[in-house]
């Protein structure tokens, strides 16, 4: 096959449509997270997945050893640890004295540990080389099936309908919950709602992006955006769309050279990104900041 | 109407970080259609009692009472304006996403701001002049203007008891009459307003009661029961005396060389 027919092989539009719509949710979900300033609990989540994952992929295969490797199992897996692991954050701030970015620090290394000390046993187990749990980690766009994509497609698109339907109460929420708390929001469960999408973009993202990189897709698109608009509603429009061209190129690129990394590329894509609206954004970009030093309104 | 009702009450409300004690047995009540500054020296606990009072932070014992009701009853009958040091300026919101937040609440749940509530908050954005600046994003306005359309937001919301973290600190003169005049008009209406005031000079210019605060409630009530040099130095102990002397030595000079 030439380039040109692996790249508009069925298959390959399939999965490009699948990181694109991945790329949409999580710049939206990133959008909010990061004016929420919880970047970080965006890594931990994805780290914290790597367990669940694991254990999961074994618990399934204890329980039906012929039926191979189950995705949508794995994937509960890694949002049930993700959650765990989101809730341990919660839990040791309220009880230990540990500043918060350490808190983050130790609950993240602590569940990726436990992931890595799992792995061998899974790798180790008769059908375990099917779990292709390093295509978890660093994310391997190529082995996504078509059963998988109509999967990761419905829990971005809930992810995206979500969001929409939550702008209003999440940005009062990031923006003031002083002001919240006052209207009687029921702060608490607008805030589990908003975990819980990174959950859901997190997991979703996996197999794409990786559990290790999977932040990037939350945190560089909404970041970018910052650079051209000062609204948030253009904001999320922005980030999702950088956040579908990154997923989409490192695609692209991972279908046309095999072995590639494709939650590295999509990294690396969205990075350049940034770099260009840093430098061209139409709001705070460093040439129209130059060309016009005084504009406002 | 049955008998009026405070619009807040404090019953006996202890917080305490760590076992440190910031506010110890707190008692008032405000009566409506009245301002009342709460004054203290820094760390007197007055931003803790704004924010327990919002629910923001839990009271180790006590309570308070809003309209003789507890908070949770009350939604949307309290508003707030934010200490302007803990708002997060650069957040991508134009003036007038601020204001129209004051109407959340009305608008609902999973229905966005439509043109008629944007009407409703220009109007606000109006009384306090600054229907100029609704398409400016916060971090472009000046510390006044930033303070008027926070007040615009509490304005829109239709509240009846306005708590207010230092409104009036490192404003312009300007803003300064702005705010008063809309919280004389609230008053002249029958609402009520609390607010943290840092500067004792204009307290009895602007306010009808005050509520003078040290960890305790040192004492409360009209503005000329309340500011007396005795109860002033009780809340203030030895500060208050540095801060009379370097007036009075300031004074001195500008009798000597005038």
């Amino acid at each position: 096959m030439t380039t040109f027919e692996t790249l508009f092989a069925y298959n390959t539009l399939v999965v490009l449509a699948g990181t694109m719509l991945l790329g949409v949710a999580a710049g939206v979900t990133g959008t909010f997270l990061m004016l929420r300033g919880r970047a970080l609990a965006g890594d931990v989540i994805g780290h914290a997945a790597l367990p669940g994952v694991a254990i999961a992929f074994l618990i399934y295969a204890a329980i039906a050893p012929d039926a191979g490797k189950s995705l949508p199992v794995m994937l509960l897996g890694g949002a049930i640890s993700s959650g765990l692991g989101m809730l341990s954050v919660l839990w040791l701030r309220r009880v230990s004295r540990l500043p918060e970015d350490a808190v983050l620090a130790i609950v993240l290394s602590t569940f990726f540990g436990l992931g890595v000390v799992v792995m061998p046993i899974v790798q180790a187990s008769p059908t375990g080389s099917q779990a292709g749990l390093p295509g978890f980690i660093f994310g391997q766009a190529a082995s996504i099936r078509q059963s998988d994509v109509i999967l990761l497609a419905t829990i971005a698109l809930a992810t995206i309908i979500g969001s929409a339907m939550l702008l209003k109460e999440w940005t009062l929420m990031c923006f003031d919950e002083g002001l919240a708390t006052v209207l009687g929001y029921p702060i608490r469960l607008l805030d589990f709602l908003l975990m819980s999408m990174v959950v859901a973009v997190c997991v979703a993202g996996m197999q794409s992006v990786g559990l290790l990189l999977i932040v990037a897709l939350l945190i560089i698109p909404a970041s970018s955006a910052r650079y051209w608009s000062d609204s948030i509603r253009p904001n999320i429009w922005i980030s999702a769309l950088i956040g579908a061209l990154s997923a989409g190129l490192g695609s692209i690129a991972s279908a046309m050279v095999p072995k590639l990394s494709t939650g590295a590329i999509i990294v690396l894509v969205a990075a350049c990104l940034l770099v260009a609206s840093m430098l061209v954004g139409r709001r705070h970009g460093l040439i129209f900041r130059r060309l016009k030093p005084l504009e406002s309104a | 109407m049955s008998d009026p009702v405070e619009p807040l009450r404090a019953v006996d409300v202890t917080i305490a970080y760590r076992s440190t004690a910031v506010l110890e047995r707190v008692n008032f009540a405000t009566p409506p259609g009245t301002l009342t500054a709460i004054v203290g020296p820094n760390g007197a606990g007055k931003s803790t009692l704004i924010k327990a009072a919002l629910g923001l932070i839990q009271p180790a014992i006590g309570h308070f009472l809003f309209f003789g009701k507890p908070f949770s009853q009350v939604n949307g009958r309290v508003s707030y304006v934010p200490q302007r040091t803990s708002v997060d300026w650069d957040f991508p919101v134009t003036a007038l996403d601020v204001v129209c937040m004051g109407l959340y609440r009305q608008i609902g749940w999973l229905r966005p701001v439509r043109s008629k509530h944007r009407k409703l908050a220009i109007e606000a954005l109006r009384s306090v002049g600054m229907e100029d600046f609704r398409g400016r994003q916060i971090s472009q306005l000046s510390g006044g203007q930033q303070q008027r359309v926070f007040l615009a937001r509490s304005l829109v919301q239709g509240a009846e008891l306005f708590l207010m973290d230092e409104p009036l600190a490192g404003v312009d003169a300007s803003t300064e009459r702005t705010i008063i005049d809309v919280l004389r008009r609230l008053r002249d209406q029958g609402q009520t307003a609390m607010v943290v005031h840092h500067d004792l000079d204009t307290v009895s210019d602007y306010f009808d009661r005050v509520l003078l605060l040290n960890k305790r409630v040192i004492a409360e009530g009209p503005v000329a029961d309340v500011m007396q040099p005795a109860l002033l130095k009780e809340a203030y102990g030895g500060k208050l005396l540095i801060f009379d002397q370097s007036r009075q030595a300031i004074s001195d000079k500008l009798e000597r060389h005038p």
